[in-house]
Formats: C-alpha cells, structure tokens, sequence
C-alpha cells in the first residue's frame, strides 16, 4: 500500500506543484510577452503531464503499440501544433487543427481500425472524432475567448479534467484515471494563479492540449474499459459551462462572483456525468 | 536358444522404434485449465484462470525434435472469482482485451529431460508483446477416454515478469511474477 501513496505522490502531487512553481515563474516574468508566455506554459503542462505519465505508467513505451502509449505523444504534439496556431491564421490555422485532430483521432483507433472494424465503421469513427476534436478546440478557444476570462476556461477546464479523472478511475482504469487527475491538478494549479495574475488572453495551446490530451482519455476510458458513453459527453461538455451568460470582464467587480457560478454550471454537468457513470456501471472501486 | 530370443527381442524393440510416429494431439478443454497465480501485497496469491483457450501438439516419445506446442488464449474469458476485478483485468491496465483478444504460446524447441519430464522454449504472446519462455513439463500420463480416444495428459509450469509485457499496472503491490499453470488432457487425433 505504502508504494501505491508513494507512486501517487510523486505521479500525481510532484508535477501538479512543479507545473505550479514553473508556470508562476513564466507568468511573471517581464522578460517574455504575453503571446510568447503561452509557448512555455504549455511546454510545462505537457512536460508534468509526460512525468505523470511515466511515473504512473512506468515509462514511456517507444515505439507506441497501444492507444494509451500516444498520450505523451499527443501531449507534446499538441504543444507544437497549438504554437503554430497561436503564430497563424487564416486557412493555415484550421489545417494545422484539423491535422492535430486528425493524428489525434488516429492514435486512439488505430488499433481497432487495423482489422478488427469493418471500413466504413473505421472511417466514420475516424471522421466523427476528428470532428469533435476539431470543433471542439475551435468552440473553447474562440467563444472562450469572447465570452469568458482565461480563469473561468481555465476552471472549467481543470473541474472536468480533474473529476474526469475520478470517472475513469472509477469507471474501470485506475491508470488512466490517476493520469488524467494528474493532468487536472496541473490546470488547477494554472487557473489558480491566472486568478492572482491575470493574463490578457489564454491563446490557443492549452485548449489545443486539453482537448486533445482529454479527448484521447476519456476515448480509452469509453472504448477499451467501462467508462460510460454518456459519462464521457458530459464531461466533455461540462467546461462549455463557463460560457453561458453575458461575456465576462476580467477586472469587474463581480469577476469572483462570476468564476463561482460559472463553476457551479461546469460542476453541476461534472455531477450528471457522475450520476450517469452509477447508474449504468455500478463503480467498483477497483478491488485489486 | 538364448541367441534366437534375445535376436527376436531385438527385433521386437527396433519395429517398435522404426513404427513409432509423431501423433498430433487436440487440447479438450473441458478437461483442461489455464490458471495463474500473483502475489498480493506480500501478503498472499490472487489465482485466476482464463475459460476460454484452444491448442494442439504434436508428440513423439522417443523423438523430441518432432514435438511442438501451440496454445492460443481468449484474454476477454479471464476469471479471478470477482466480477469487479475481472472487469479491471480486462482493461488497458492489464490485459487490455478490447485491444489484445488472444494470448498465444508457440513452442521453438522441444528438450526431453527424462520420460516424464520435457522442457519446452517458446514464444508467449501477450498484448502484443512476444518473449522467449521456457515452460517445465511433466507428462502425467496416457490412456483410453470413455469412446476409446487416447488422452494423454500434462502440467506445464511458467513464471513470467508481467512488467515484460507492459503489464505494469500496481507494481510491485501486485508482484511482478505471474505464474502460469496449463494443465491439459489432450485427444489424439
């Protein structure tokens, strides 16, 4: 038992302070600009999140066999893939998500789509998470961006990571549940001090590697363990919670006021996709 | 007299050798088990065993070289008498049967250490990881089944490093080794 708190300690609690330490660093610094903090915020989210990985896991396998062997991969994939799209636009912008969605998808369904589906049912999967991913990323990043604070999507982000954590777990993975609470203690440490240091935007990387990092989490969960259909859309969901409502005013007087009832709306979808993961699974608790 | 028989003997012995073939033999799983074992904390074993599997071999008594093994495992058809846990078994922490349905042994080489012992070298496939392995065989025996079929029985024994095969969930609380356990009555066909 003792190696279980230790391995949770340093798998879980050590990058979430590390991310915590290094990003209160970066976004401190009058040495960066804002657009060029984002770069370096998201390199330490994707490396605590690669720590977490290996640690929990027990490495990182190279080459990659399975659907959960990508997520370090994917994780620092979306760094560069979310980079570019802070430093373009236009048409160039939605190639490079598309393409990240895409490979994203890919790493996810390979291994089902190598044989074991029939075609057409590979490429609407194919399509279909593609889609979502896509959309996904582009509906956080731009009406996140009109409509709430980088600490309110910041919040909604790091609730449904966080508890997305406890479905998977209880829903039949405890490592990929650990990784991905490991992976909401790091937005959680983010939207803490975004919330003391305001920033003027969030930009497009961490959505790009929430998405991306969530999404191939909560597929593993669904696809290849008992993680409910329906646990999985709301928690995917959830975070929109932050957008309802009148567009946000970072310095208003009632900015605690908002945070908080923007993070009941994404808790309230968090609690529905809990009831749903008791209802359908009847969660275990892992008795090993 | 005595040089007439022992010749005759001889003779006896040598037919019995030069008419002696390799038979090919069909796993009956019915009368059959895959079982392992694990530590559990240092505290004690959890045992499992897997329902579902399918194999054959070939085996010659007096030529090892002919031998062969093959075994294949349903990974979905794991029991460890819980339902919950079964249901963690079978995901991607352990043996990720949605992504790796089968398990399968191949044998390479088979080595006869006494009439009732053999070593077999093999290949174990698990999640998509294959490893050399040796497996200790005892031959239990050899008789007639209820419609006359011949049975011929064994138990083989493994250890394995599930960490070798990206099995690394709860190391080292649940040990590292696996032992295996295929016990098989075997039809000759």
């Amino acid at each position: 038992m003792g190696s279980l708190i230790g391995q949770g300690i340093v798998g879980i609690a050590l990058p979430a302070l590390l991310a915590l330490v290094l990003n209160g660093l970066v976004l401190r610094s009058s040495a960066l600009t804002e657009s060029r903090k984002w770069p370096f915020i998201g390199l330490i989210v994707a490396g605590c999140f690669v720590f977490s990985y290996s640690v929990i896991v027990g490495g990182i396998a190279f080459p990659p066999r399975e659907a959960t062997h990508w997520l370090p991969f994917i994780a620092v994939g979306a760094v560069v893939s979310g980079s570019m799209l802070q430093f373009t636009s236009g048409v160039i912008r939605s190639i490079v998500r598309l393409i990240a969605a895409l490979a994203t998808a890919w790493t996810v369904l390979q291994l089902q789509i190598f044989g074991r589906w029939p075609l057409l049912i590979s490429v609407e999967w194919l399509v279909a998470v593609t889609l979502i991913l896509f959309a996904t990323s582009r509906l956080i990043e731009r009406e996140g961006a009109a409509r709430s604070t980088p600490t309110e999507i910041l919040l909604g982000m790091a609730l449904a990571a966080g508890f997305g954590g406890i479905a998977l777990f209880l829903g039949g993975s405890a490592v990929l549940g650990q990784i991905c609470g490991a992976f909401g203690l790091v937005l959680a440490g983010l939207t803490v001090l975004t919330f003391f240091l305001p920033p003027a935007h969030l930009g497009p990387i961490i959505p790009l590697i929430y998405v991306l990092v969530l999404g191939s989490l909560l597929l593993n969960g669904s696809l290849f363990s008992d993680l409910p259909w329906p646990t999985s859309g709301l928690v995917w969901i959830a975070p929109f919670g932050v957008l309802i409502g009148p567009p946000a005013m970072p310095f208003g007087k009632n900015r605690n006021v908002r945070l908080l009832v923007r993070g009941l709306i994404v808790l309230v979808v968090i609690g529905l996709a809990l009831v749903a993961l008791f209802l359908i699974v009847q969660p275990n608790g892992n008795e090993y | 007299m005595t040089v007439p028989r022992t010749l005759f003997a001889t003779l006896l012995a040598l037919a019995g050798i030069t008419s002696a073939k390799a038979d090919n033999y069909k796993i009956d799983p019915v009368h059959s088990a895959i079982m392992f074992k694990a530590g559990h904390f240092g505290a004690g074993n959890i045992y499992g065993r897997f329902d579902t599997f399918s194999g054959d071999f070939v085996f010659d008594p007096n030529d090892s070289t002919k031998d062969s093994v093959k075994v294949e495992i349903t990974t979905d058809s794991v029991d460890s008498n819980s339902a919950a846990r079964d249901k963690d078994l079978k995901g991607p922490d352990f043996l990720n049967t949605k992504q790796f349905p089968t398990a399968s042994f191949k044998s390479t080489a088979v080595k006869k250490v006494d009439d009732k012992n053999y070593e077999v070298a093999g290949d174990f496939t698990l999640r998509g990881i294959t490893k050399p392995v040796t497996l200790a065989v005892q031959v239990i025996g050899t008789g007639p089944g209820p419609k006359g079929e011949i049975r011929l029985g064994t138990e083989s024994t493994v250890t394995l490093k599930r960490s070798d095969f990206d099995v690394k969930a709860f190391l080292p609380a649940i040990a590292d080794d696996v032992q295996l356990r295929i016990a098989v009555e075997a039809i000759k066909q």
